[in-house]
């Protein structure tokens, strides 16, 4: 069960290292090429996505749906070779398409831009300036679509655990000293990620059972498992597609359960307890329910208290049918060896907060997912899911074992990495209730803005000659004092009633 | 023809007060619904309440000034702006301005040989531009809304084709992932400029521009253009004020709903499909774009280009008017029912889900009990 991906561009030399490689090993080997004619059969328009990607093009309604769908469907090829045999993977990016799976081996294969090239004259017989050129564009196109595919912002070629320079060492040396590394620790596979990769392989196979069906192939998924467990989650703008996908997904061997939510993003919120009363509590369902946002708790457990300190990861997904109240499986993540015994299930120890807490918002329609980390400023940023539209970010009562000063220090810094990483607010909880709620303070603001907007339209309503006159100055200095005060009174006054008519809306629901 | 209370300014009854308060919402949820300023609906609309053109496009512009400091900044927050690439675009942008109310100033002089008519030659001007570029813009939407049904998204043959020119300079835009051509980038400033100066319409050049002849994401082309509106609309009201054209009253009122429609514009997106937007957006420019060619004779007539009997004159204008409110109201109508359809669904999912979760703890209760 162990998965070798590498990511080797269009090299020639790349693709003929990771099949010496898969040989060496007795592993099973697959190609990016390889893929793209399953999914050509699967009815994905592969060629299309490809070309929507590599010339920009914005990608159509339809051309999302087919990128959910290859992705699905990549993610369900790997996971069942995987667990059939050994794979070496190589093409662009393959360890994106099985995300949480621990042990996977990435390794990147470069070489350099001359003898790329050089390559490249020789298999096309291109001069050395077309060459180069093409050359160039493929790297450019398959950092493009790498970035489009996964949603990734910075670099498409960082995060690899080792690159290979085919130009400094031969396929054959290079792939004989992998061999050992393959079956390092970090990158054999355990009873745990087995389970990884059925939930993988579950949730992927849920979204091509949607992709396929004609009752919901035009709305768009996200779709998470946990030992049978099914997530789905839809836009507010797909409900009435959305509505029938638990008819479809009734039909998917291995579906336990099924929780259909609505939603446009996610409210990601950070406490080391969470309760189920409190203005913490009321803020985050009102926002979550206003915005059409789930909410994914993510517990803290203090550095130095036993059950996290070796990095513990766990996770719970919660999932619930017209008749059975919710039910919750955990995993256990640690470090780079996973620790394969299962944690009972159950209100119990220090994970019942939690369990409440997602019972209650999974009653409201409006749970994600939930997590238990350690309070490891590293570890927090890396267990961030860029992909994931998030609209807010809560963070509340953490590192509570610290004293005051180190709490507010850390808290602040917590706050400031989570901003780096997640493009939405980050707020304390104090400052979302403020956003939420509207408190004597916000409508003595609305009061006073009000009177300002209204005093501006009785003067200008009942001097409407003087006023206009004014504004037709005949003199260079009329027509300078009526530029200053257009230029400046015209965004004081929109700045002051957009506010006005935002915190109305807000009483509203509208937001 | 209206009653006027300063020079050319129209005297305001409740009426049309409320007329202005109404096209202001209706251009503001639009405007939040397709993410573009709306005056494609709000111009001609003043125009059909007897505001000269030209104070329409000036009282416009100013509007459009404040709601684009207000969207650019948002925008800005999300990293939707390529400041740089706005900064470009502004330089020639402000010398198309400065021609469009040159134009505009001069033709609001013309009048007929005895005197009448003044205001008729620049209304006219306004209106054939306004009817020319728009109606390129409703049916390249229309047509871009068929392509995409086979799956094809904006087209970039005018962006590889002026790539594959190499007009030196070339200047590279990190943020949009684009190299453009300095000359490009200047005639697209100057024709947005133009635009924005002589029909208070500049997004629905400038934007398709960015996306189809820059060929950057749509997101950065929104937030660029509002990031351009901004620093457009102050000039371009700074022209027109110092001639005169800016009624501070029809800015103000446009405000009262403008800033209301795109809220509720805006939450529209959250559940009406990008196509069912588009499709919309485009009728709805057609269908302003027939109501201002319907009141082109009137001008016409003013200018003693051509004669017809005066009660064609109510006639015609009556028809453009209820053509106009007519396509904004439809568009408005899609809008809300689709909100109202999604509060409902959503509502019923909710409801399901609590007596669902109710049912369970009862039954975990009962199981409990009998333990």
């Amino acid at each position: 069960m162990q998965l070798v991906c590498i990511s080797r561009g269009e090299q020639e030399r790349g693709k003929l290292f990771a099949q010496t490689l898969a040989q060496k090993l007795a592993f099973e080997c697959l190609g990016q090429e390889e893929l793209s004619d399953l999914a050509i059969q699967e009815g994905i328009a592969v060629g299309k996505l490809e070309t929507a990607v590599v010339k920009k093009r914005h990608l159509t309604e339809r051309q999302i749906l087919e990128k959910e769908h290859f992705l699905a469907f990549m993610t369900r090829v790997l996971c069942e070779r995987v667990l059939e045999n050994n794979l070496v993977f190589h093409g662009r990016a393959g360890h994106l398409a099985v995300p949480g799976l621990t042990h996977v081996f990435r390794i990147r294969t470069k070489i350099e831009i001359q003898t790329h090239v050089e390559e490249v004259m020789r298999r096309l017989s291109l001069d050395r300036s077309k060459a180069r050129e093409y050359v160039e564009r493929v790297d450019e196109d398959i950092s493009r679509w790498v970035r489009t595919m996964y949603n990734i912002s910075g670099d498409p070629w960082a995060g690899y655990d080792l690159a290979v320079n085919l130009d400094r060492v031969d396929v054959g040396g290079a792939t004989t000293a992998l061999c050992g590394f393959v079956q390092l620790p970090e990158f054999t596979a355990t009873p745990f990620s087995a389970k990884v990769l059925e939930n993988l392989l579950l949730a992927a196979r849920v979204r091509i059972a949607l992709a396929r069906d004609e009752r919901t192939w035009a709305a768009s998924f996200s779709v998470k498992a946990e030992a049978g467990h099914v997530t789905v989650s839809y836009l507010p703008r797909d409900m009435a597609v959305g509505v029938r996908a638990p008819g479809v997904i009734i039909g998917v061997s291995g579906v336990e359960d099924l929780t259909c939510t609505v939603v446009s993003s996610n409210i990601l919120w950070v406490q080391e307890r969470f309760r189920t009363v409190g203005q913490t509590f009321d803020a985050v369902v009102k926002a979550a329910t206003h915005w059409h946002s789930a909410v994914e708790l993510m517990k803290l457990t203090p550095a130095s208290t036993g059950s996290s300190s070796t990095d513990t990861t766990d996770r719970v997904a919660g999932a619930e049918t017209a008749q059975q109240p919710p039910l919750f499986t955990l995993r256990q993540v640690d470090g780079g060896v996973e620790d394969d015994t299962e944690r009972p299930t159950g209100p119990i120890g220090e994970d019942a907060d939690l369990r409440e807490m997602f019972g209650e918002l999974n009653a409201r329609g409006i749970a994600a997912t939930a997590s238990r980390l350690p309070d490891d400023m590293r570890r927090i940023r890396a267990a961030v899911d860029r992909s994931i539209p998030y609209s807010l970010v809560v963070v509340d009562e953490v590192f509570l074992d610290h004293g005051h000063a180190a709490r507010i220090r850390k808290t602040r810094e917590l706050l400031g990495r989570l901003g780096e990483v997640i493009r939405a607010p980050v707020v304390s909880a104090e400052d979302l209730e403020q956003m939420v709620h509207t408190s004597w303070y916000d409508y003595v603001k609305m009061t006073a803005l009000a009177a300002v907007v209204a005093i501006a339209f009785i003067l200008v309503f009942s001097h409407q000659t003087e006023i206009l006159e004014f504004f037709s100055p005949t003199t260079t200095g009329a027509k300078i004092t009526a530029a200053l005060v257009l230029l400046l009174g015209v965004p004081i006054f929109a700045t002051m009633y957009g506010t006005l008519t935002g915190a109305v809306l807000r009483l509203f629901h509208v937001e | 023809m209206p009653e006027l209370i300063f020079r050319d300014f129209i005297a305001l009854d409740l009426g049309t007060a409320l007329q202005v308060v109404l096209l202001g919402f209706i251009g503001g949820v639009l405007s939040g619904f397709i993410g573009s300023g709306g005056a494609f609906f709000m111009t001609p609309g003043m125009m059909n309440l007897g505001v000269p053109g030209v104070i329409a496009v000036g009282s416009n512009i100013t509007h459009k000034f404040g709601k684009a400091l207000m969207g650019s900044r948002k925008h800005g927050e999300l990293g939707n702006v390529d400041k740089k690439l706005g900064i470009f675009l502004l330089a020639t942008s402000f010398i198309g301005i400065r021609l469009a109310v040159w134009i505009n100033t001069r033709l609001f002089g013309v009048a007929d040989a005895h005197g009448g008519g003044k205001g008729a030659a620049a209304d006219l001007y306004i209106s054939l531009v306004f009817v020319c570029i728009l109606s390129m813009v409703a049916i390249s939407m229309l047509r871009d809304i068929a392509k995409s049904r086979n799956e094809e998204g904006p087209s970039r043959r005018i962006a590889e084709a002026l790539g594959r020119m190499r007009l030196f300079p070339i200047i590279d835009f990190p943020v949009s992932d684009v190299k453009v051509s300095l000359w490009v980038l200047a005639l697209v400033g100057l024709a947005t400029g133009y635009l924005a100066g002589t029909i208070g319409v500049g997004g629905f050049i400038g934007v398709p521009a960015m996306i189809y002849v820059f060929g950057i994401p749509t997101a950065v082309a929104t937030g660029t253009e509002l990031f351009l509106a901004m620093f457009m609309g102050a000039f371009g009201a700074l022209n027109y004020v110092v001639e005169g054209f800016v009624d501070i009253r029809f800015v103000m009122l446009l405000f009262l709903g403008s800033l209301v429609g795109i809220y509720v514009g805006t939450y529209g997106t959250k559940f009406v499909k990008e196509v069912v937007i588009r499709l919309v957006t485009g009728v709805v420019i057609l269908l302003c774009v027939i109501s201002r060619g319907v009141a082109i004779p009137i001008y016409l007539r003013q200018l003693g280009l051509v004669s017809f009997d005066e009660a064609w004159v109510s006639r015609l204008n009556i028809a453009s008017k209820s053509m106009l409110f007519l396509a904004g109201i439809s568009g408005v109508a899609v809008i809300i029912v689709n909100v109202a359809k999604a509060f409902r669904r959503r509502e019923s999912i909710r409801r399901s889900l609590a007596e669902t979760a109710e049912l369970s703890s009862r039954n975990q209760d009962s199981l409990e009990r009998r333990r």
